[in-house]
């Protein structure tokens, strides 16, 4: 078995970040050295040894909002991501598989690209504005807008990767045997298909901490005082000019560090699984080998 | 015809490659791959290098470009290229002689070629890379075209890789490795992936690039192309040379145990082996187990708009298989015998025609009469690495065949159908991805006979195979017919190979039948012109010095 443990620096240091995260996202409103809902008596302080990320205009300690926002934040991605990875799957699979399958499966791959198509074109924020409008601001409603946005991404890698293995020869083989579709696809097609969507989880965990953070931020997202980087983000907004500037920035840089997190440990999770050796991909080395202009290639 | 290389001060008796003692080892040392490789090539001569896969006879040409791949090292000797140690100096030196002195043609000419820019374009850089002027260059870029035998080098220079034929793709590689002139050109594989007219045509080619001048080291498994284009040859075993001399003497009268074996593992068509006895085993008297009758298959655009272009796979074939018989469908790539075999186990329905297997019509297959034909009808896929799920140990994929048809198939089972294929029993505890070539398909084989199919059809199965796996499954395949009530379909572009097990023999040209003849006939003297020039262009080992024709009748008539 491979190691689990990342060979680049890029993927070590995004695996143990999101370690970190995770972690946080457990035990983070026990740690937190104040209560992250109720005001302490310092009211806009700067970062200093009582309140090492300072405190915002009515008192409340920032770095205790901001660990103890791990969890609100982890939570909703790890629901929302979780639920778009499945039906990712159950979508990708109807739409990459139907060349695999019968006729009214075929309709169905039709339905599901076009819905696909429509899904992809609308623009997230409005949509999410408009369905706290509609429900009410809440963590419904941000978790629905994370859904809305990834799992159209793994949909399209499920069917892509599908597709290729359609192609390949492996469901012909399977045909041949006189296994049947639904066998076949999820005992050899899918197992040999999920490595990018897999890949794929980590990347999309960022964005939906980073969408959750904005929907905050304009005010569609979960309901305060509910500890949330993107409203303490947006509070702090007002307060930038005045010169109390970590009010925002601090919130913000831990979101931003833990999405590049995030980010690198996708793309380890991607390099490990390529090199684990599954998917029969030969090492074409020698392609590049050839006569005397191999060291041109623009 | 102007001369193609215009050979250097050095006088012709001085080799242009000379390799001594050369040892490469992989992983820090821990294992040798070549074992001390000493051999030379002089100017104008061909050099063959024969070995199974994994001989190192790829390394050690690759050791002459001075281009050995991640983690592969040199441990000792010495590879002198036009004198020049190669793998001592520096990259900018190593990229000098590359393409001036030593070039390297591949067995697939795609890799080798940029895919977006034009066959010309790369000729043309390759030319200026060592420092030809532009208008030279440009005129050269024709002359080597030419020189390589394309026809129209005007028109090949401005088309892309992907629109050139497989051999033509494979003469423009040759046009480019020789664009700068080099003395000694490093040939791997160059016509494995080619169809046996085709490769003819292209060790034509070579042999008259030698002849001009050209020294030229073959890389090759196949022991009947040595025979026909090589000088010399040095047989390859575990990294090791094990024999080496010239091609007549090596191939009349080998020495070395390994030698003999591969001499006798290589199929051919001259000897007088012994034929099958005409349908031997076949029940003339039952209804056949394969009928086709005017089945045509076409692929395009028949959407809103229509007027795509229309590809006739298969037009008009008619003929019958009977029970218990041997059936081997020859062509070279593109004669639709891919599309058949297809039509053949039901994964496509004939656009005309009616097919009908194992009593069977493919046109009214549904599922419910699928999963019982199914039972009945099997296909062995070229490439085992592509039909086996690589994530299933081998026992595992073994057990799900068995379970199509019996739920409760157990462990003995598996072991049975592993003897029955001679696989190691001690390998079906691993994944296919870490079995060798030949025992992946033994496995690919092995599920295909799971379930006692009345019907086998088998789609080039040993092509991905060296000479001695090939024999070996052959072997098999003759058991299984000998003591079986097996109909069997090979298809296959190696008429030596199905040569002493067929019955009949099919011939499939441009989508059309050319002729179906009892073996014995045919490989006597076949009633077609087209399978003539077939049988012409086997190479074959015992014909020492002789290239194989190439004279492709324009679409003949339908005979038989």
């Amino acid at each position: 078995m491979k190691s689990l443990i990342p060979t680049t620096l890029a993927g070590k240091v995004g695996v143990a970040g999101s370690f970190i995260c995770v972690v946080l996202a457990v035990i983070g409103p026990w740690v937190a050295p104040y209560d992250p809902e109720k005001p302490t008596v310092d009211v806009l302080q700067a970062p200093g040894f009582a309140h090492p990320f300072g405190t915002d205009a009515s008192g409340l300690d920032i770095f205790s909002v901001v660990i103890a926002a791990f969890r609100t934040d982890l939570s909703i991605a790890l629901l929302g991501v979780g639920a778009s990875f499945v039906l990712g799957l159950v979508l990708g699979s109807i739409s990459g598989f139907s060349a695999a399958g019968g006729r009214i499966w075929g309709v169905l791959a039709r339905i599901v690209d076009a819905a696909l198509d429509v899904f992809q074109s609308i623009p997230v924020t409005v949509f999410a504005l408009a369905l706290a409008a509609i429900f009410g601001r809440g963590t419904g409603a941000v978790i629905t807008a994370v859904i809305f946005v990834t799992t159209p991404v793994f949909a399209r890698l499920i069917r892509s990767s599908l597709n290729s293995v359609v192609r390949g020869g492996l469901v012909a083989s399977c045909r041949i045997l006189g296994l049947g579709t639904m066998r076949t696809l999820t005992r050899h097609a899918l197992p040999n298909s999920v490595d990018s969507a897999v890949a794929n989880i980590s990347v999309s965990l960022g964005v939906s901490v980073l969408l959750t953070a904005a929907l905050s931020f304009l005010g569609a997202g979960v309901r305060p005082p509910t500890p949330e980087w993107g409203y303490v983000i947006s509070m702090g907004a007002n307060y930038v000019a005045t010169g109390q500037w970590w009010i925002s920035l601090m919130p913000g840089l831990v979101l931003c560090l833990s999405v590049v997190a995030f980010a690198l440990t996708g793309e380890a999770v991607r390099e490990w699984l390529a090199g684990a050796g599954l998917t029969a991909a030969a090492a074409s080395e020698e392609a590049a080998l050839s006569t005397g202009q191999t060291e041109r290639t623009p | 015809m102007t001369e193609f290389h215009s050979p250097r001060s050095e006088d012709l008796s001085r080799p242009v490659l000379k390799i001594e003692d050369l040892r490469l080892t992989a992983s820090q040392g821990t294992r040798e791959l070549v074992k001390g490789v000493s051999l030379s090539v002089a100017p104008g001569r061909v050099l063959g290098l024969v070995g199974e896969s994994g001989s190192g006879k790829s390394l050690t040409g690759l050791s002459c470009l001075g281009m050995l791949p991640q983690g592969i090292e040199r441990s000792g000797g010495e590879v002198l290229v036009a004198g020049q140690p190669i793998l001592d100096l520096a990259p900018s030196e190593q990229r000098r002689l590359r393409g001036s002195v030593v070039s390297m043609v591949l067995q697939d000419p795609l890799s080798g070629f940029h895919p977006m820019l034009t066959v010309g374009k790369q000729i043309f850089h390759s030319l200026q890379d060592h420092g030809v002027e532009k208008e030279s260059a440009r005129a050269r870029v024709l002359e080597v075209l030419g020189q390589a035998r394309l026809p129209e080098p005007e028109k090949v220079s401005n088309q892309f890789p992907h629109q050139l034929s497989g051999g033509m793709r494979q003469r423009a590689m040759i046009a480019l490795a020789l664009a700068n002139r080099p003395s000694l050109l490093i040939a791997d594989e160059p016509t494995t992936a080619l169809d046996p007219t085709v490769q003819a045509g292209v060790l034509r080619l070579l042999r008259q690039l030698a002849d001009d001048g050209l020294g030229v080291l073959f890389v090759t498994h196949n022991l009947g192309v040595v025979a026909g284009l090589c000088d010399e040859v040095s047989v390859m075993e575990h990294g090791l040379i094990v024999e080496s001399g010239d091609v007549a003497q090596v191939l009349e009268n080998p020495q070395h145990p390994y030698s003999i074996e591969l001499l006798n593992a290589s199929p051919r068509l001259s000897s007088p082996h012994i034929l099958r006895p005409p349908l031997n085993g076949a029940r003339t008297n039952e209804p056949p187990a394969i009928s086709v009758e005017g089945a045509s298959q076409r692929y395009g655009s028949r959407g809103i708009f229509g007027g795509g272009a229309v590809v006739n796979a298969l037009s008009d074939i008619s003929f019958e298989i009977p029970r218990g018989s041997t059936t081997s469908i020859v062509g070279e790539s593109g004669s639709g015998k891919s599309t058949l075999t297809r039509l053949l186990v039901g994964l496509e329905k004939p656009t005309a025609g009616r097919v009908t297997v194992a009593g069977h019509d493919m046109a009214t297959l549904n599922p419910a009469s699928e999963r019982e034909f199914r039972l009945k009808v099997q296909l062995v896929f070229q490439d085992a690495s592509r039909s086996l799920d690589p994530r299933y140990t081998a026992e595992e994929l073994l057990l799900e065949a068995l379970c199509v048809a019996d739920q409760k198939a157990s462990q003995s089972a598996v072991l049975q159908l592993c003897d029955r294929v001679h696989l190691p029993r001690t390998i079906l505890g691993q994944r296919t991805t870490h079995l060798s070539g030949g025992q992946r398909q033994r496995v690919a084989i092995a599920r295909a006979l799971a379930r006692n199919p009345e019907i086998l059809v088998a789609d080039e199965p040993v092509s991905a195979l060296d000479v001695t796996n090939q024999q070996r499954i052959m072997g098999l395949f003759r058991e299984l017919v000998e003591d079986n009530s097996l109909t069997l379909i090979m298809v296959s572009h190696d008429l030596a190979l199905v040569r002493d097990m067929t019955d009949t023999v099919i011939t499939m040209y441009k989508g059309r039948l050319m002729e179906a003849t009892p073996a014995e006939e045919f490989y006597r003297r076949p009633r077609n012109p087209y399978s003539q020039a077939l049988l012409d262009a086997m190479p074959d080992p015992s014909r020492i010095g002789e290239l194989p024709t190439v004279t492709v009748p324009a679409l003949p008539g339908r005979v038989g």
